[in-house]
């Protein structure tokens, strides 16, 4: 179970660090165990840095992030089981393996520096059993990450990962740079992974087939601010944010949108810029997400006038 | 396909020069014609002869037995000075690239303040203060020595922080120290061994300078910046007592510059990578 | 159909670096005035090579053999030079290395002006048509600022303002939508299928996003492996598509269900050099198609099929 809870990230650049920019906001979500979460938006809606802020990679400015109710502000304290527990990976596979190792190395070195597997025959029997589970043939650990497709390359990040044993893996983008036949096998892949070790899955992509061909509930992002969550029926059938309808209609090619104007607005909604729906109340007061269904949460302060007609 | 043959020429050419003089270092005792301290005043200045293949020196001793046993020195300072220099530099450069911003900043001014003496009269004086011996000679060549590896370790680690790799290592849980040594460090050895083979040709020019200006090794010793220097005051007279060291740095420093070319054309394919 | 551009028996091959496998093979395309083209393919499959010979942007070890008319006149390294960039235009996949970064916008548009002899007093009004032409926001502050200040969608239009503005005949779009968020990606095609229809160019559109082949373009080829291996009118694809492997490209797709557990695609390197090229994960695959080549062969009125058990 994680929890993100008020979570906010701000970068900081430029002379004497003066320029601020807010990558993701108050975001309070909870995703349950075993549980596959889409997480959508468009790029730099600070969906990747929700993801970097779950694996540890990034801490947050304000807020916390729990991992079974424990806050994974100081990772070091924590149990190498809880440490490990949150496993990612990402857009380019390419990039996650170093060039100067092979394949076979790269595999385990995770099992030897943290421990896991301490006798060889073991290891090897538990690599090559990972490597059944997602295709490849034997002879790929004696290459090099640049000597393999990038499908290839992306199933071998995921056996990495797998062989740590994962609670949760945040896939960012896993499939946004592959071929179409390439990305439906590792969607497979992904898929059976959750059914055969009830590992939850954060997927992060702003391509609507592809998350709802796998998620059970879908949160939408817009200016780093989580917009609208719910089920996957919830937002295919009932959105009632104006941006989620906007991108679904987009996604549906039944609506051809303008470029958008910037979403950085320090006060009130994010979104009020772009929004048909906007009245004055929302640049005084930015809206919290309200419950609409049982799973079904929107921050829009007209939601409930929306949906009741 | 020319440049292809280019980038092996040089490598094949300077692996063939250095193996001639290391195999010259190695078996220098044996390839001496006479003992190259023993002196012979009678017979001073000889020009190259059956006897004396490189002539005699102004005291009588063999300069091909004297250039021979400099081999030795040359290639050993510069082995133990550039290794040093290496060693330090890349040590001071991924920490200070990886580690904390504090350190960072402390390490480079202390760089920036070292890189605003003007080098080569900083290692004189120090040579100068610390006065001639083979270990202050070192000691002299080695504390600046370091700074460039130092800058150039660095900016590889930052390019490389940025890569995913390191990234994915970190939430993999490997600690930093890992991350150093197993993650950085092989990613910078190709252009270190590089720099280092072209440093090997300044720093053996260097020692020669140095002891060229008698703050070297002992005098006595056979040394070809000694050498040379000796051979400078009888330019005109006999003239091949300072030729045939000055040939000897050239042909050296020639050998690690290809070295370094060579290496730097080879190393440069050794990464494969692919794009998406 | 008079053809615009038409490519004869094109074969490509990148030579010297030991690779023997020709990126493009005996390929016969025609592109017809006003005619809205979209190349499909995976990666490999060759569509790239095939954009860069067109313009010539191939590296010179490549080796071309075949012909490329363009209006009846074939053409040759001097005669692309000449129109490249006024008849023919690349609206490039990579926006982010596109634009020289230390000009500002107005001033790499200027240039263009100035090679087409626009008097000066002229050139700040005319920057203005084109960047509203493309439906910038505020498009009085574009001119003044650098690449680094605008966002990829922008930097996209601006590049789409810069190639059109020549008026030319062709335009050869490179994936314009990839890594596109469903707004943007939406908000451009929409875009190029309206410049387009109004000014009645010709388009190439290089693109792995088989929704955005059917949206903007007219026919389309799928290729595999170098060869055009499916032409089919853009409106047919979905239900009347033929080729093994457009169906497994089609099948593939999320929302159809992740219908394809096999690989499809082997890569770049390897293809059998007799037979059918796709004989090896073909599901109709027979023994003649290991040893005798299909050819493209006419199926209905605009639709063509490589395939020696369908056709």
């Amino acid at each position: 179970m994680l929890e993100f809870r008020n979570v906010s990230k701000v970068f900081r650049q430029g002379w004497l660090k003066k320029a601020e920019i807010v990558a993701v906001k108050d975001i309070s979500l909870l995703i349950k165990p075993k549980e596959i979460f889409g997480l959508m938006g468009e790029s730099g809606s600070g969906k990747s840095t929700l993801g970097k802020l779950a694996l540890g990679l990034l801490t947050p400015s304000a807020g916390e992030v729990l991992w079974e109710g424990k806050s994974r502000a100081d990772l070091k304290s924590l149990p190498q089981e809880a440490r490990l527990a949150i496993q990612g990976i990402t857009q380019n596979p390419y990039g996650v393996f170093n060039p100067r190792y092979r394949i076979g190395y790269a595999l385990a070195e995770p099992l030897i520096y943290h421990g896991l597997l301490q006798n060889k025959q073991e290891r090897l029997f538990r690599i090559r059993e990972t490597l059944k589970l997602i295709n490849m043939e034997e002879d790929c650990l004696d290459k090099y990450p640049g000597q393999l497709s990038g499908g290839q390359v992306q199933r071998l990040a995921l056996a990495r990962v797998l062989l740590m044993d994962p609670r949760l893996i945040v896939a960012d983008e896993p499939t946004t740079m592959l071929d179409l036949s390439i990305q439906a096998q590792i969607l497979h892949l992904l898929k059976r992974i959750h059914e055969q070790t009830g590992a939850g899955i954060l997927l992060i992509s702003h391509d609507l087939p592809v998350v709802t061909a796998l998620a059970r509930r879908i949160g939408m992002m817009y200016g780093g601010r989580l917009v609208e969550v719910g089920t996957v029926q919830d937002i295919l059938n009932n959105a009632l944010h104006p941006y989620t309808q906007l991108f679904l209609a987009a996604a549906r090619e039944e609506a051809f949108p303008e470029l958008q104007n910037s979403s950085n607005n320090p006060t009130g909604c994010v979104y009020r810029g772009n929004c048909y729906r906007v009245q004055e109340l929302c640049a005084a007061k930015s809206p919290e997400l309200i419950p609409v269904g049982r799973e079904h949460f929107v921050a829009c302060h007209f939601a409930n006038e929306v949906k009741n007609g | 396909m020319t440049s292809f043959i280019m980038k092996r020429t040089s490598f094949i050419l300077a692996m063939v020069l250095l193996s001639f003089l290391a195999a010259v270092a190695l078996l220098a005792p044996w390839l001496t014609l006479h003992d190259p301290y023993a002196q012979n005043l009678d017979n001073r200045f000889a020009g190259p002869s059956g006897t004396y293949w490189f002539g005699t020196d102004d005291l009588g001793r063999c300069v091909y037995s004297r250039l021979i046993m400099g081999t030795r020195v040359s290639l050993f300072t510069g082995i133990i000075v550039v290794s040093l220099n290496a060693l330090i530099g890349s040590l001071v450069g991924l920490i200070s690239g990886f580690g904390p911003k504090v350190f960072d900043s402390i390490v480079m001014g202390l760089l920036d303040i070292l890189l605003a003496f003007p080098g080569t009269i900083l290692t004189l004086a120090v040579a100068g203060i610390l006065g001639p011996g083979f270990l202050n000679m070192i000691i002299a060549l080695t504390l600046l020595g370091w700074v460039g590896y130092a800058r150039f370790v660095r900016g590889m680690v930052l390019s490389l922080k940025e890569r995913e790799f390191i990234e994915t290592a970190r939430s993999l849980g490997f600690g930093s120290f890992h991350i150093l040594f197993k993650h950085l460090l092989p990613n910078c050895l190709g252009p270190i061994i590089v720099l280092s083979s072209m440093e090997m040709a300044g720093v053996i020019l260097m020692a020669a300078g140095l002891n060229f200006l008698g703050l070297g090794v002992q005098d006595s010793y056979p040394e070809w910046g000694a050498m040379l220097d000796r051979g400078k005051n009888y330019l005109r007279t006999a003239p091949h007592i300072a030729t045939f060291p000055g040939l000897a740095i050239m042909v050296t420093v020639l050998a690690f510059n290809l070295l370094g070319d060579g290496l730097r054309d080879l190393l440069q394919g050794g990464e494969v990578t692919r794009s998406v | 159909m008079s053809g615009l551009l038409e490519i004869h028996n094109l074969t490509v091959t990148y030579g010297s670096q030991g690779r023997l496998a020709p990126a493009v093979r005996a390929l016969d395309l025609t592109v017809g005035e006003g005619e809205k083209l979209a190349i499909v393919g995976e990666s490999g499959a060759g569509k790239s090579t095939l954009a860069n010979t067109i313009m010539g942007l191939l590296p010179n070890s490549a080796e071309i053999k075949g012909e490329i008319f363009f209006s009846g006149i074939k053409i040759s390294p001097r005669i692309l030079a000449e129109i490249r960039g006024k008849e023919i235009v690349l609206i490039p996949q990579n926006v982010y290395n596109s634009l020289n970064p230390v000009l500002s916008i107005g001033n790499q548009m200027e240039d263009l002006l100035v090679e087409a002899k626009v008097p000066p007093d002229q050139r700040k009004n005319t920057i203005l048509n084109w960047l509203r032409s493309v439906r910038l926001p505020r498009p009085e502050a574009i001119p003044g600022s650098y690449p680094h200040q605008l966002s990829g969608g922008m930097k996209q239009r601006v590049l789409l303002a810069m190639g059109l503005s020549r008026s030319p005949s062709l335009i050869l779009a490179d994936e314009p939508t990839k890594g596109l968020d469903p707004v943007r990606r939406m908000g451009i095609l929409h875009l190029l299928k309206q410049l387009i229809e109004h000014q009645r160019q010709s388009l190439i559109l290089i693109t792995h996003d088989i929704k955005a082949a059917v949206f903007l373009s007219d026919t389309i080829a799928i290729m595999y492996q170098g060869e055009i291996v499916e032409i089919i009118p853009a409106t047919r694809l979905y239900h009347h598509s033929l080729h093994p492997y457009t169906m497994a490209l089609l099948a593939a797709a999320p929302e159809r269900g992740l219908q394809v557990p096999c690989r499809i695609n082997p890569g770049v390197s390897s293809y059998p050099l007799t037979g059918c090229s796709y004989a090896a994960f073909c599901n109709l695959c027979r023994p003649t198609c290991l040893q005798q080549k299909p050819a493209l062969r006419k199926v209905a009125f605009g639709h063509m099929v490589r395939c020696n058990v369908i056709a």
